[in-house]
């Protein structure tokens, strides 16, 4: 580990992210070598506007969604998948089943009320909740909760366990989000836990990692626009505004789900669901998403 | 013969497995406690298959064991290898057949997800198209340094250090190489 070799903190090293390859400091008296995908600038206060790629005019609105754009094989990328998406998106899907079932859910655990308290809404009215509230970092509990990591801890003040990642954790997350609809999402990255959160997953998205040395960035900033395997790589802006999702394999998705098979996808082995980082990444991609409206149920291939 | 000599692959690596244990492809060290694993899965990377109308999840194997190498996780300590330059010890001594499969599959070389070449489906653009590959006439040792560790030549690049990272063995790259010599 020679000459070049220098020890930076963690902070040090999101600052020296746009020169990609250094050795970075793993604990107090250890260094080892990583790299990194050249970071973006993607500023303090980001707003999904801002997307990189120059396709955000095609997708801010997906009630106006460019047909023919949606119907190219080299241009549909542009459109960000925006087509699964309520209310371009009118069929009938499995996303839809899962809202009934979310639904059902809810109603059996919110008897007293208790639950919808619990995940923090006021008089019981979900309104916004899933566009304003979440992700946020709990005081109470000391730490980034989503908001299927909330249905887990509030079920399970009910007796009843419901996993997050699970079907039915991810079913009651899709109705509260249907409670946000057409809300756009706001989330405060400027100060306090969820600035550091915000801070922290950029440097994990652009961390190279697996047996395949690729960064969440190597797929979604560069080479957007691009194929792989047959599926055309897109902006990682306004992304996290239409979860869970329902996967035409037939598979509801929460999120950090999702993140597992990106892991699995492109070789890295994938973390426990509610995992610091991939809790930093979703803090991070929700704010590269503020200011676009919540859509649910959703569709992606 | 075909089946006798897979028996025989079979028991040799039966043998392999004690000596092997010291410098394991699966070697767990430095392993983060919250990768998501599963010890009575054949393969321990596992994944979260979300059961319709369950409250938990069931947990599924990966088709490639991933605990080698460096995850997300913040406990994860683990460095990667340095791009690593290497002389080429010729001549190519691999099968194009295995090179193909490894080249299209996805929990070995998966080359074609990022590159096209003829006759296969879902091919990428991320990088150049390989189909004439072999008529550009690039030497081989040039092409086992891409395959191994192209960092050498291009810094940032997103090509796989194959070699480098212990994702394909010495063999594989070789096969790889048989089977990119047909490319014409």
């Amino acid at each position: 580990m020679k000459q070049k070799q220098i020890a930076v903190t963690g902070a040090a090293a999101l600052a020296l992210a746009l020169s990609g390859a250094w050795i970075v400091q793993a604990t107090a008296d250890e260094t080892v070598y990583r790299e990194y995908q050249p970071m973006l600038d993607y500023g303090d206060d980001p707003h999904v506007s801002d997307d990189h790629t120059g396709t955000y005019k095609y997708w801010k609105d997906r009630a106006a969604l460019d047909a023919a754009m949606v119907a190219s094989q080299s241009d549909q990328w542009k459109t960000n998948w925006k087509f699964m998406d309520p209310p371009f998106d009118q069929s009938l899907h499995g996303g839809h089943l899962a809202e009934d079932r979310g639904a059902f859910l809810f109603a059996e655990l919110n008897d007293n009320g208790a639950f919808a308290a619990c995940l923090g809404a006021e008089d019981g009215d979900l309104t916004g909740l899933r566009a304003t509230q979440y992700p946020q970092f709990n005081e109470e509990l000391g730490r980034i909760m989503n908001l299927e990591m909330m249905i887990e801890h509030c079920a399970a003040e009910q007796g009843k366990t419901l996993k997050h990642g699970s079907y039915d954790n991810s079913a009651i997350s899709v109705y509260v989000a249907t409670h946000s609809n057409g809300m756009p999402i706001e989330i405060d990255v400027t100060e306090g836990e969820l600035k550091k959160a915000y801070k922290r997953g950029q440097e994990r998205f652009h961390l190279r990692t697996g047996r395949m040395n690729l960064a969440c960035a190597s797929c979604h900033t560069t080479t957007a626009g691009e194929r792989l395997r047959g599926q055309a790589l897109t902006t990682h802006y306004g992304d996290a505004a239409h979860w869970p999702t329902y996967r035409t394999k037939d598979e509801l998705q929460s999120l950090q789900v999702r993140f597992t098979e990106c892991n699995r996808n492109s070789g890295t082995q994938p973390l426990q669901l509610g995992a610091d980082a991939y809790n930093d990444i979703e803090v991070f991609l929700n704010a590269l998403s503020s200011g676009y409206e919540v859509a649910v149920p959703s569709a992606r291939d | 013969m075909m089946r006798s000599a897979l028996f025989l692959a079979g028991g040799l690596t039966m043998l392999a497995v004690p000596f092997a244990v010291a410098d394991s492809p699966n070697s767990t060290a430095g392993l983060p406690g919250n990768a998501l694993i599963d010890e009575s899965l054949d393969v321990k990377t596992a994944w979260p298959y979300p059961t319709e109308g369950a409250g938990t999840y069931e947990l599924r194997a990966h088709g490639r064991d991933l605990r080698q190498w460096l995850s997300l996780s913040y406990e994860d300590r683990r460095g990667i290898p340095e791009p690593t330059e290497v002389a080429f010890e010729g001549p190519v001594n691999g099968d194009p057949e295995r090179g193909k499969e490894i080249f299209t599959t996805t929990a070995e070389g998966n080359c074609v997800a990022c590159h096209y070449v003829e006759g296969v489906a879902q091919t990428g653009t991320v990088g150049p198209s390989l189909a004439d590959y072999a008529a550009r006439g690039m030497p081989d040792e040039y092409t086992y340094q891409m395959l191994y560790d192209a960092r050498v030549f291009y810094e940032g690049t997103l090509m796989p250090p194959f070699g480098a990272f212990n994702n394909l063995t010495e063999q594989e790259i070789h096969d790889v190489m048989a089977y990119m010599a047909t490319l014409k």
